[in-house]
């Protein structure tokens, strides 16, 4: 009977423990604008904040861009949570709102880092998935003694991008070795690809045009 | 809304029998004294602020209890409960509502107008506590401080028991963290509250 009591409080501590808190006197803002491969502004585009930690997630706060583009949404800030996310075109995690455009999630914010409680994300554009085109990064080591890259980010129009706000060293320890990397792009603009490797970072321009294309990637 | 108009007439209605008393009057104005209030809240807000701009009003209950009198006046301490529900997530978060107590300390005095009906203008201040809950969630609590002031007009049915109505504002200031451009945006609300309710 003891055992089964003490079994039971501590489920019911640990899973308070789990929740998300929150600051009522503390109002984060995040605002940005919206627009198309083109940067026309898109209006009724739902934009959400995610919060999660091991346990529990949150949508704190949600809306839709205006006839500019721009969304603005204010929330409690968090306290214990693990990550904070920006949705674009997303109802919730990987849950695409108007599949006529592309998605884009921009992960790891870091509350504690922001000025004035408030993070303007500028712009960011998605595009419509039919007109895209595949890109293939491969990484191919050519030298016996070659450093394979990692903390590999890729900036551009890119369907379902991820985007880490403020990545972490420890965020991407994995090794690009003989790796091969698929994105579906926005056709006719340029990505840019940053990368460690031999412990300097390297960042390299890939223009796409209405084809796909395989882009290697030597070390 | 109606409702506040519905009180609002009760009040011209109540003033407009004011005149002086016949002679040949025997009851004497109203002079008993009151020991609690219970009523039932109206809320709502107004100006450029969160509440007014992402909240609709919904219910509240409150209680008053005569703390001290002398004449006609009255030291009362009252407790509010009043809910409110959020219908812009993009400002006041995805919460559903928004839950405002305010416990405060007030004087009121009360001005007989004829034998059985006085009304009764009051000043108050007090804490205030905002929470927000919603999906299961409890998204934190916002303490501050509340400025009330308003009247209410109240009528003896029998004995001790009175049947009144009221109208009050409260300024709630909120000490927030956030964008400088919105401190008074979140920080500064504008509550009026209708209340309905009897007296002992």
């Amino acid at each position: 009977m003891l055992r089964k009591f003490i079994a039971l409080l501590l489920l019911v501590l640990t899973s308070s423990c789990s929740e998300l808190e929150y600051s009522g006197s503390t109002k984060i803002l995040f605002e940005g604008t919206v627009s198309n491969e083109n940067g026309e502004p898109l209006s009724g585009i739902r934009v959400c904040t995610y919060v999660s930690k091991s346990g529990d997630r949150d949508i704190i706060s949600y809306t839709t861009s205006d006839e500019n583009g721009h969304y603005r949404m204010f929330f409690p800030s968090p306290r214990n949570e693990e990550n904070v996310a920006l949705l674009i075109n997303q109802t919730g995690p990987n849950t695409s709102d108007n599949t006529a455009f592309s998605a884009i999630t921009i992960q790891d914010i870091d509350l504690d880092l922001i000025k004035n409680y408030t993070v303007n994300f500028g712009n960011y554009k998605i595009f419509n998935p039919e007109n895209a085109v595949t890109l293939t990064l491969q990484f191919t080591q050519t030298s016996e003694f070659g450093d394979p890259p990692h903390q590999v980010q890729v900036n551009g129009i890119i369907s379902d991008n991820r985007i880490n706000y403020n990545p972490k060293p420890e965020d991407d320890e994995y090794i690009y070795d003989g790796h091969q990397a698929i994105y579906r792009v926005a056709k006719n603009q340029d990505i840019t690809v940053k990368y460690i490797q031999n412990g300097t970072e390297q960042e390299i321009t890939i223009p796409i045009g209405q084809s796909d294309l395989t882009y290697t990637i030597e070390y | 809304m109606k409702y506040i108009y519905t009180i609002v007439a009760f009040f011209i209605a109540a003033t407009g029998f004011c005149q002086q008393t016949d002679s040949t009057t025997t009851e004497k104005p109203e002079t008993k004294k009151e020991f609690i209030n219970l009523y039932y809240i109206i809320p709502s807000a107004v100006g450029n602020n969160v509440l007014a701009k992402a909240h609709e009003g919904d219910s509240g209950y409150g209680l008053g209890v005569n703390m001290y009198s002398y004449q006609n006046f009255y030291l009362m301490a009252t407790v509010e409960n009043t809910q409110y529900k959020i219908t812009d997530p993009s400002i006041a978060s995805a919460a559903t509502r928004t839950t405002i107590t305010n416990i405060n300390l007030g004087v009121m005095y009360k001005i007989p107008l004829l034998p059985r009906l006085t009304i009764n203008p009051k000043i108050a201040v007090g804490y205030v506590k905002l929470k927000q809950k919603g999906h299961g969630n409890d998204y934190g609590t916002h303490d501050g401080t509340g400025y009330t002031a308003g009247f209410n007009a109240d009528y003896r049915i029998t004995g001790p028991l009175r049947v009144f109505a009221g109208i009050n504002y409260t300024y709630v200031v909120l000490p927030t963290n956030v964008n400088s451009s919105y401190e008074s945006y979140f920080g500064k609300l504008n509550q009026i509250t209708v209340s309905i309710g009897i007296k002992l």
